[in-house]
C-alpha cells in the first residue's frame, strides 16, 4: 500500500467505478471510470487508466486514456502514453512525444485571438 | 464532575496494574465510582444504568474490547471517555496519543477534550475500523489485519459511496474491505485527522495483468453499501457482527474524549 498522508482517492486496476466523484483532495484513477470527477486537488490517470467522463481540477496528468473534456485551473499534461479524446481547458498544456489530444483547447490568461488552438494530434 | 471508573478486570495486564492505577488516581485528586468488569458486554449495561444519573466522564482502562462495549452507549451523548490502556490492543488511546497506563493517567489532568469521527454500521459503533472478508478470524491488531497474508478468494460485489457531492458505485472482485472514521496510511490509521466528517474505504480487489498482490482503492463517502455475490464476514473494532450486505455511515464528532495535548 502507498503512504497516503491525506486524504485521497485511488482507483486501483481492474476495478471499474462509475458516478460522480467530487472531492477536495488528489485523485488517481488506475481503473476504468464512467461519469464525472471534480476535484479541487490533482487528477492523475494512470497508464491502465480509462476515464470516459468530464474532468474538473486543479492540476491533471494524463498517461492514461480520456474520453471527455478536461478542464483545470492551472496545468495539464499528457504524458508519453496518454490520449485524451475531447476538449481542454489549462493554463499551461504539455504533450510528451508519443501523447495525444484529439480536441480543442483553450489557454487560460491569452487573449481571445489566442485562445482558440486547433485540434492537435502528436504520435 | 460525575465520573464514572471501568477497569476491566480481565484485561492483559489487569492485575498487575490495579493498584498502581488506583494509587496514581488518588495521587492526581481523580475521584469517581470505580468498578470492575469481568465478561464482555458487563460494560455496556454498567454505562446503560449509569446515563440517567448524570455521569459527565467514564474513565475507561482496559483495552480495544472495553471501549468498544462503551462507545455503543455513548456516542451522540455530552458523556467525554478518558483512556487508561492496559489492553491487549489500544488502537484508540494511541490514536489520542496515549500509548502507555501513566500517559493515560496524566492525560487526565493535562489532557484536552475533543470530539471525534464514529462509524455506525446496524446500530453498532466503531471507533477504528470495519473489516469485511472470508470468514477467517483476522488478526488483533489493525496494522496486523492490513499486513495480514491474502487467503486468496475473490467475491464479486457492488459497493455504492455517496456525500454531500459524490454518488458512485464501484464494481470488483473483492478481496476484503477495510472501513475507517481516520484515513488510511502506511501500516494502519492516521492519526491526524479525527473529525473530517469522512469514512475511508481501502478495497482490495483481485490483481490484474502482472500483479500477484491484490489491487488497493481508496475512496472516501458519507454513507457506504456494501453487497457481495457471497456474504462476507463484518468485524467492528475486532468484534464479528454480521455479514453482508451492510450499510455504513459516519457520525461525524460522534464522540467525545480526552486526548494527549500537542
Amino acid at each position: 500500500m502507498s503512504q497516503v498522508v491525506h486524504a485521497e482517492t485511488i482507483v486501483g486496476e481492474g476495478v471499474a467505478l462509475s458516478g460522480r466523484l467530487e472531492a477536495k483532495h488528489n485523485i488517481q484513477i488506475n481503473g476504468t471510470f464512467v461519469g464525472e470527477i471534480v476535484a479541487e486537488g490533482d487528477v492523475v490517470v494512470g497508464v491502465e487508466g480509462e476515464v470516459d467522463a468530464p474532468i474538473h481540477a486543479r492540476n491533471a496528468t494524463i498517461a492514461g486514456t480520456v474520453n471527455g473534456d478536461v478542464n483545470v485551473v492551472s496545468e495539464l499534461e499528457i504524458l508519453s502514453t496518454g490520449k485524451v479524446f475531447g476538449n481542454i481547458s489549462a493554463k499551461t498544456l504539455s504533450i510528451k512525444p508519443g501523447g495525444i489530444l484529439s480536441g480543442s483547447s483553450i489557454m487560460h490568461g491569452k487573449t481571445d485571438d489566442q485562445n482558440i488552438v486547433k485540434p492537435t494530434f502528436e504520435t | 464532575m460525575n465520573t464514572l471508573i471501568i477497569f476491566n478486570a480481565t484485561a492483559k495486564r489487569a492485575r498487575f496494574l490495579k493498584n498502581r492505577i488506583k494509587n496514581q488516581l488518588r495521587l492526581l485528586d481523580i475521584e469517581g465510582r470505580f468498578v470492575e468488569v469481568h465478561k464482555k458486554g458487563e460494560a455496556t449495561k454498567i454505562v446503560s444504568s449509569a446515563l440517567d444519573k448524570n455521569i459527565t466522564s467514564i474513565i475507561a482502562i482496559g483495552g480495544d474490547g472495553l471501549i468498544h462495549d462503551i462507545v455503543q452507549q455513548i456516542v451522540g451523548t455530552h458523556i467525554t471517555l478518558a483512556i487508561i490502556p492496559i489492553g491487549k490492543t489500544n488502537l484508540l488511546a494511541h490514536m489520542l496519543g496515549i500509548h502507555d497506563w501513566k500517559t493515560g493517567c496524566l492525560t487526565l489532568k493535562n489532557g484536552e477534550q475533543a470530539a471525534i469521527d464514529v462509524g455506525s454500521i446496524d446500530d453498532h459503533y466503531f471507533t477504528s475500523s470495519v473489516e469485511i472478508a472470508p470468514k477467517i478470524e483476522p488478526k488483533k491488531t489493525l496494522i496486523a489485519r492490513m499486513t495480514q497474508k491474502e487467503v486468496g478468494k475473490f467475491y464479486p460485489g457492488t459497493i455504492s459511496v455517496s456525500s454531500d457531492q459524490n454518488d458512485f458505485s464501484i464494481q470488483t472482485d473483492i478481496a476484503s474491505i477495510s472501513i475507517s472514521p481516520h484515513p488510511f496510511k502506511k501500516g494502519g490509521i492516521s492519526f491526524d485527522f479525527l473529525a473530517d466528517q469522512l469514512l475511508h474505504i481501502m478495497v482490495k480487489s483481485r490483481p490484474v495483468g502482472t500483479h500477484k498482490r491484490p489491487v488497493n482503492s481508496i475512496i472516501q463517502g458519507n454513507k457506504i453499501t456494501v453487497d457481495t455475490k457471497g456474504s462476507l464476514t463484518i468485524w467492528a473494532d475486532g468484534e464479528q457482527i454480521g455479514k453482508t450486505p451492510a450499510t455504513i455511515t459516519v457520525i461525524p464528532e460522534g464522540l467525545r474524549v480526552v486526548r494527549k495535548k500537542g
